[in-house]
């Protein structure tokens, strides 16, 4: 089962050299591994380590977190809009399990 | 003159103290955090859940293999539109007053074809966070008309003022006797005064990551009273829900919600 | 003659006074440490120190406090385990390499390391912070600086669980 992931632009369909910003948001319990279950036994850690995001394919930001980032996390980037383009976000958590989501970016 | 300066130099003193307490007030600082995770977010966890459920409203699915687009919420089949600030009513196919979880699983049950056993809590909360998407802004209307569901209206206020359990407690000890009293630091909010309270379920809680619909409410303020939880899909909850629903009536929703 | 007079006593019980609302400044400025000067609230350097030399190789003697960096977080979280931090570095975007974030008093303090390649130098997420610390946030540029800027999270529930 692959990682959901959601991608937003703001604003929507900036203009041709306005700042925009790239908010994802993932669907991950983010397991830090110090959690213990009602039985009292240790939760085992599974958070997500690593995201990439690119941009027509050239990475634009990496990001390692850790089980100090929130369940269900929120990552968000800025950059000014020279271009439309693709915008692929990708992640990994410590399962192994992966997501993928693309969202064009349209400038106005 | 001289009282005048004094006077000056009194209230500079004032102002100065009053500066460094403002910026302890904890209900203002526990504002800005949820204004700033509302600001900056751009999408919410809240918005993965209704993606989810959107899908899993429309996909085919179930020995059936039928999508929920059918499944009359009050409206009639197939109209979602602010279905959420009509429930719970009665259901002539059911012969039923259901809340909005126990609808979903009606009709996952009956278009679907799916066993009771086999409905995952998971789903039918992330379809209710799809569902509640689709009334966002609109208003509480639920009024008990039939006699099913003002006898469960009934029902729930006595439910809702009942003190019973090792504590002897009832919903009414936090949400009216010590209402406007801290919990942590968020105040006992006034169930039956303050619209926006019912009307905020189903809801994302940034305290524990948690999608939870009034039903997960319930029966987490039943552990608080030290009392079992009624099972989700029970009577007790869908009575309860009325009663709530009830006392936000007028008011408009704020779906999905994002609380503490 | 008489204005005089008046004007000798004016200025002198306006400096008391004014003396008098200092000290109460002052006063209240050690009451509540988290605006004073020096030390931050819930700080633990040591635990710190671990966390910079582990990911950074460096220590907290290498970081550079410095205005360029802006964090902004709440005061106090009421709920420890959804902290909202925006980090933003007045410095060209080709300068700034990586973005860094640390919370004192966390298990493994530190909460996430961000690569950016040639966007703003920008970041905004939500982080886990376990009891009240200094929540730093550590920007290093291209030519091997750390500019370090931080602000106390007083937080009533904590975010492990």
């Amino acid at each position: 089962m692959s990682i959901n992931i959601l991608v937003r632009f703001t604003p929507a369909r900036p203009k041709a050299g306005e700042e925009v910003r790239i908010q994802v948001v993932v669907q991950h319990p983010m397991e830090p591994g110090t959690r213990r279950d009602a039985s009292g036994n240790l939760i085992p850690a599974n958070y997500i380590n690593d995201v990439v995001v690119t941009m027509d394919g050239q990475p634009i930001a990496q990001v390692k977190p850790g089980p100090g980032t929130s369940a269900n996390p929120l990552f968000a980037f800025k950059m000014k809009a020279t271009k439309s383009g693709q915008v692929k976000v990708t992640c990994k958590d410590l399962n192994g399990q992966t997501g993928e989501r693309t969202a064009d970016l349209t400038l106005a | 003159m001289s009282r005048l300066w004094r006077l000056a130099a009194t209230a500079l003193a004032f102002l100065a103290l009053l500066a460094f307490a403002q910026e302890d007030d904890p209900y203002k600082e526990a504002e800005k955090q949820k204004r700033q995770l509302l600001e900056q977010s751009g999408v919410l966890p809240s918005d993965l859940f209704v993606e989810q459920g959107e899908r899993l409203f429309k996909t085919k699915r179930g020995p059936k293999q039928a999508s929920l687009e059918a499944c009359d919420f009050g409206r009639g089949p197939g109209k979602l539109e602010g279905v959420v600030g009509r429930l719970p009513r009665y259901f002539f196919d059911t012969r039923r007053v259901e809340d909005l979880d126990s609808r979903i699983r009606t009709c996952m049950i009956q278009l679907q074809g799916f066993k009771p056993e086999e409905i995952r809590r998971s789903d039918v909360v992330a379809i209710a966070f799809y569902l509640a998407s689709l009334s966002n802004e609109r208003p509480v209307t639920v009024t008990p008309l039939m006699p099913q569901e003002r006898a469960l209206y009934a029902l729930g206020e006595k439910l809702f003022y009942l003190r019973a359990g090792p504590r002897d407690m009832s919903c009414a000890t936090c949400h009216v006797t010590y209402v406007g009293r801290r919990a942590g630091v968020l105040p006992y909010s006034d169930l039956l005064n303050d619209k926006r309270v019912a009307s905020h379920w189903p809801a994302y809680r940034y305290s524990n990551d948690q999608a939870w619909t009034m039903a997960d409410r319930i029966r987490a303020c039943y552990s608080v009273l030290g009392m079992p939880a009624p099972d989700f899909y029970s009577e007790p909850i869908i009575a309860l829900t009325l009663f709530l629903n009830v006392q936000a009536r007028g008011g408009r929703m704020d779906l999905p919600g994002f609380i503490r | 003659m008489r204005k005089q007079e008046v004007k000798v006593v004016d200025r002198r019980t306006f400096v008391k006074a004014s003396v008098g609302a200092l000290a109460g400044t002052l006063l209240a400025n050690r009451l509540n440490p988290a605006l004073a000067q020096g030390a931050l609230e819930g700080e633990d350097l040591a635990n710190l120190e671990k966390g910079l030399r582990q990911v950074l190789g460096k220590g907290f003697r290498d970081l550079t406090v410095s205005p360029q960096v802006r964090l902004v977080a709440p005061t106090i979280a009421e709920s420890g385990a959804n902290v909202p931090v925006e980090i933003e570095a007045n410095l060209p975007a080709d300068q700034v390499k990586a973005i860094h974030c640390f919370s004192d008093k966390n298990a493994n303090p530190l909460l996430f390391s961000v690569i950016l390649n040639g966007i703003l130098p920008y970041y905004a997420t939500r982080v886990r912070v376990a009891e009240t610390a200094p929540v730093r946030a550590v920007v290093e540029t291209k030519d091997g600086r750390l500019l370090l800027a931080s602000q106390s999270v007083r937080v009533t529930v904590g975010g492990c669980g």
